[in-house]
């Protein structure tokens, strides 16, 4: 990774930049939130943005600011949680597919293929129907079906690292293959990895809003974004904002994650992702 | 095949070994005695252990028997089947939109030399590929069909209406602009890639050295060689753009698989819901291997590897 590129790349830079204000905006929530998120004001229904509430407020006259701080944190954590368990796993099973061959390789590469072929939304809707997830519940069901993707770059770099002089030196030192593979082959597969795991994020918040807009992830009253979209669906004509909003945050968070990996990937030389 | 396999017990896992499967759905109903609910779980084959409720659903599956509707009370087969046709059609548009915007997008940034030009295209792909069509969908309801009345507010056609070609491709156009908006992003960056790369060739310089201009080298000896992967990746990009799909549908209310897992959900309709995903998995296996075969035709060098 050289990031004297990264750094000369003025959108993955502002891209940054926007992602560390919102993390600190979401962190800082209840700081900075002017109400409380769920607090039901009948006197206040429906105004449209501006005076003593910037954002305006929804059908339960609930500030919408201090809901989409909110929501900013479930989304934002949720993110980092599904990517992160996602990275783990999908890299773990990648790797050993890509080092050990035979039918470790036949088992996760099936795995990998079983899930790529489903539609994610698809199989996400379903698992939270039934299980009526809270946050964790609903960070594990994303993980589990978002880490194939992963699990097949982990797998083509170890295959291709495993033949290079260094593993061949590291193995002919009599070292144990787990130390080969995760000393030795792994470390220089991060800079591709790091690169999808941030494409990655973007997915996934994707994927998480849609589901909270159609109903199957945090239960209300809880915000997220897609949720509020959900909640907001029947006042879009009165009440746009109610509609701008969250969506406008969604796809801010995700052309920032998706603009910064891919000034990762420039930096990485334009290999992988 | 054991792709197949594998596909099936998870998707039947995913249903059935949590709590709230079917089981639990008759249970909830505070009218049924206990005596009624052993009666219906008898009757659906509920009380046996799970693998061998797996292995008759399976075997019942290949027979073609994929269970009854819980709610329309016909086979499910038949209540899947009618929806696939308006995700085909949605689909397919989608993906012709995407393609046609996507291709023309990245032949001229390809083809251009102006980095002006080559930026502005990077900066269009990453966002639209950030947007969600739940968001992009609702708010073009909202401008075109809400306040300026131009297009219908979803469904297939006008209700009562003529069925004709006019007023099908009036209500497909949204939804099919919408959802293939995300692609034009993808195939746009792919192409402009792809013709950086073989910028360099050296059938692109034989070309080149015959006197053609830059423009015409690419276009003429370039592109092809671009675009035969592509369809390659059409055929991997299926499951995400059935996801998609699924969402467009439920925004639009349009009649298909997606909005058919969406309302089945909603109503515990655990066979039709088993069923839509069945067809999502098997219809991106069999694209899949019709992919693999058409490149087989398209690229003679293909056969020989």
């Amino acid at each position: 990774m050289r990031w004297r590129v990264f750094f000369h790349q003025p959108l993955g830079v502002a891209a940054a930049v926007v992602l560390l204000a919102l993390a600190v905006a979401a962190f800082a929530a209840p700081y900075l939130a002017p109400y409380d998120p769920n607090a039901i004001d009948l006197r206040t229904l429906q105004r449209p943005p501006g005076g003593a509430h910037w954002l305006g407020t929804d059908d339960l006259g609930r500030d919408v600011l201090s809901r989409m701080l909110y929501a900013g944190r479930i989304s934002l954590l949720l993110a980092l949680v599904v990517t992160a368990l996602a990275t783990a796993i999908g890299t773990t099973l990648g790797a050993l597919a890509g080092f050990f061959g035979r039918w470790t390789d036949r088992l996760v590469s099936l795995a990998t293929d079983a899930l790529l072929s489903l539609p994610v939304l698809g199989l996400a809707m379903v698992a939270g129907s039934v299980l009526r997830p809270n946050l964790w519940t609903l960070a594990v069901v994303l993980a589990l079906v978002s880490w194939p993707i992963l699990a097949r770059i982990a797998r083509a770099q170890v295959l291709t690292l495993r033949e290079r002089t260094y593993a061949e030196a590291a193995r002919a030192l009599g070292l144990r293959p787990q130390r080969v593979l995760f000393r030795h082959l792994l470390p220089n597969a991060v800079a591709p990895l790091i690169v999808a795991a941030t494409l990655l994020g973007a997915q996934v918040l994707l994927v998480e809003s849609a589901l909270s807009f159609l109903g199957y992830g945090m239960r209300p009253p809880t915000p997220s974004w897609g949720g509020m979209l959900n909640e907001a669906q029947a006042f879009y004509r009165q009440s746009p904002w109610l509609a701008v909003f969250p969506g406008l945050a969604i796809t801010l968070t995700v052309s920032a994650l998706n603009f910064v990996g891919d000034a990762l990937r420039a930096a990485m030389g334009g290999r992988g992702g | 095949m054991p792709r197949l396999a594998l596909i099936s017990v998870l998707l039947f896992g995913v249903v059935h070994l949590p709590k709230g499967g079917p089981a639990d759905v008759y249970a909830a109903d505070p009218s049924a005695t206990p005596e009624a609910i052993e009666r219906m779980k008898e009757i659906w084959g509920l009380d046996q252990p799970l693998h061998v409720q797996y292995l008759r659903w399976v075997t019942r599956l290949v027979q073609g028997d994929w269970g009854r509707s819980y709610v329309e009370r016909r086979p499910a087969i038949e209540v899947v089947a009618d929806r696939l046709g308006p995700t085909l059609r949605l689909t397919g548009a989608a993906l012709l939109v995407g393609l046609m915007a996507g291709v023309g997008l990245g032949v001229l940034a390809g083809v251009s030399r102006s980095p002006g030009v080559q930026h502005a295209v990077r900066v269009i792909a990453v966002l639209g590929m950030s947007v969600p069509t739940f968001w992009s969908g609702a708010i073009v309801l909202l401008v075109f069909s809400s306040y300026l009345r131009w297009i219908p507010a979803g469904g297939v056609g006008t209700i009562g209406g003529e069925a004709t070609l006019l007023d099908a491709l009036w209500h497909l156009a949204a939804p099919a602009l919408v959802l293939g908006s995300v692609y034009v992003a993808q195939w746009m960056r792919y192409v402009q890639a792809g013709l950086e790369s073989v910028a360099d060739d050296d059938f692109v310089r034989t070309a080149r050295a015959k006197g053609l201009s830059r423009a015409r080298a690419l276009l003429r000896h370039g592109l092809p060689n671009v675009l035969l992967p592509l369809v390659t990746v059409l055929g991997l990009e299926l499951p995400r753009l059935l996801s998609g799909a699924m969402v467009t549908e439920v925004v639009f209310s349009w009649p298909g698989i997606g909005r058919l897992l969406h309302g089945s959900l909603v109503t515990r309709d655990y066979p039709v819901v088993l069923g839509t995903l069945i067809v999502a998995g098997v219809a991106v296996l069999i694209v899949n291997l019709a992919t693999d075969l058409l490149y087989g035709v398209l690229d003679p060098r293909v056969r020989y590897a």
